[in-house]
């Protein structure tokens, strides 16, 4: 009785052990890995994504005829509680625009859609020896996950109303989350000049 | 003969007098308004039309830390913004003006008061722990309303341009942080404190300098209700002219410094809650022993 009970046992064991052998050996099941985030990619797309903001037309009866699109557009860069500090609309405003979640965000979009017209926000190129001009991206890890990058425009644009340019060197900083929306948007514009028609 | 005459001239002057009736009824009418501009109510101050830098038009050492939601960020950008002439109070309403209201209408005392009677000897003290609707209900009892956020901020400045207090851009006097309540940051003046009001409540209106408007107490004694809804946001796209505030909200907008408040100890720290820019909010139902109000026209 007591050989029948200890080779009962042992069976157990050696199931039991097979069994853990077999789990430990079976690879790990594995997410599909997430594309990494391609700085350039990014400060491309959303540069793109601004000169694209005059790509509407007013129709015969008066319609904004693309302009939801080209603002979507924009905005699916954006997390819903992005904050962006942006450059004041106008000479009536002094001081860097704040604006609190996408809603806001939005309405600055907007503006831009309605009230400027050729777009050219072009990412800066940097020259150094014998280099051509490269587009630099600086880039790093943000403590609270995701990705910080930085890079240097020149902007430049016209007023819709009366068609007046305007020119200025400028800076963006975002701040990417892990789900490669934006979370931060800081736009730096200064020196903004006009541009006299020759 | 001579009465014919008479009656032709009379005939000819007819048309003629009709002729400049409008126009003499036009001139009256626009005399009418001069002549309300040039004479505000009683102890009500008429500030003039025209337009004005509303909100901080310059930098402050914080705003170079990271982004923060809220904080001191709710009063940029600056907006140049066009108002009409109104009238503001001269003074905060007291606790004199609101016993009467009081006594006129039943409404509720405020908690404080003992036995519902406005505390002895402290008649010209600012009112305070009413809340917005007992602000709004005062105001209206007495013919006016609650200023604008931005008719406050205006009435304020006392006319001066991108300034950070209401009587320029000086500190006041760092001496002044040894006072246990630093009842006001009306405190900028040559004038001593009485000693017997150096106690932790309010001081009564109108003990400090006034501002270039010759209103008393703008960003001191209490902070005071506005009309107006609060949105940290309203500054990005307010308009510009006559602005109202939001449409809706959940707090409404309160201005000004209270007694309780620091005294500017570090100019354009974050407890500067002195300025002339700087922006509050409460639950309109909320009663403060800070809170206060003047009403506008």
């Amino acid at each position: 009785m007591g050989r029948l009970m200890t080779g009962i046992v042992t069976s157990i064991l050696i199931t039991l052990l097979a069994a853990f052998e077999f789990q430990a050996q079976t690879p790990p099941q594995t997410t599909p890995a997430k594309p990494a985030l391609d700085p350039q990619k990014l400060a491309e797309e959303w540069l793109n994504r601004l000169n694209a903001l005059d790509d509407w037309h007013l129709s015969v009866e008066g319609k904004e005829d693309g302009l939801d699109e080209v603002v979507n557009n924009m905005m699916q860069l954006y997390a819903p509680d992005v904050i962006a500090e942006v450059p004041p609309h106008d000479e009536d405003q002094i001081g860097p625009v704040m604006l609190r979640g996408s809603v806001n965000l939005r309405k600055w979009v907007e503006k831009i859609a309605r009230t400027q017209v050729r777009l050219l926000y072009i990412q800066k190129r940097q020259t150094v020896g014998s280099f051509e001009g490269q587009k630099l991206v600086y880039t790093t890890q943000l403590p609270w996950g995701g990705v910080g990058l930085s890079f240097q425009i020149i902007a430049a644009y016209s007023l819709r109303e009366n068609r007046r340019k305007f020119t200025a060197p400028g800076m963006v900083v975002l701040q990417v989350g892990v789900d490669g929306k934006i979370k931060r948007l800081r736009l730096f514009l200064a020196e903004t000049a006009e541009v006299e028609p020759l | 003969m001579k009465s014919k005459i008479i009656f032709i001239i009379h005939l000819w002057l007819r048309p003629i007098g009709l002729a400049f009736a409008p126009l003499m009824l036009c001139l009256v009418c626009a005399a009418a308004p001069v002549a309300a501009q040039t004479t505000p109510p009683e102890n009500m101050v008429q500030i003039p039309a025209g337009k004005f830098w509303l909100g901080r038009a310059y930098t402050l050492y914080v705003d170079s830390a990271d982004l923060v939601p809220r904080d001191k960020l709710d009063d940029r950008p600056a907006n140049n913004v066009y108002l009409d002439a109104f009238s503001i109070d001269k003074y905060e309403v007291t606790n004199a003006d609101y016993a009467k209201y009081v006594q006129a209408t039943g409404a509720k005392p405020p908690w404080h008061w003992p036995q519902g009677k406005s505390p002895n000897g402290k008649e010209r003290l600012p009112v305070y722990n009413v809340n917005w609707f007992e602000a709004a209900g005062f105001c209206k009892w007495a013919g006016k309303r609650l200023p604008t956020e931005a008719e406050w901020e205006k009435a304020a400045r006392g006319g001066l341009d991108r300034n950070r207090y209401s009587w320029g851009d000086d500190d006041i006097d760092r001496s002044e942080r040894r006072l246990g309540a630093p009842q006001s940051a009306g405190r900028i003046t040559d004038e001593p404190v009485p000693a017997h009001l150096d106690g932790p409540d309010a001081m009564p209106v109108g003990s400090f300098k006034p501002n270039g408007y010759g209103l008393y107490d703008m960003t001191g004694n209490v902070r005071e209700w506005t009309n107006d809804w609060y949105d940290a946001n309203y500054y990005a796209f307010m308009p510009k002219q006559n602005p109202q505030g939001p449409e809706t909200g959940r707090y409404r907008s309160v201005r000004g410094a209270g007694w309780l408040d620091d005294p500017p100890n570090t100019i354009g720290g974050p407890s500067d809650v002195n300025t002339v820019d700087t922006r509050d909010f409460s639950d309109p139902d909320l009663r403060a022993s800070t809170i206060g109000f003047r009403c506008a026209k």
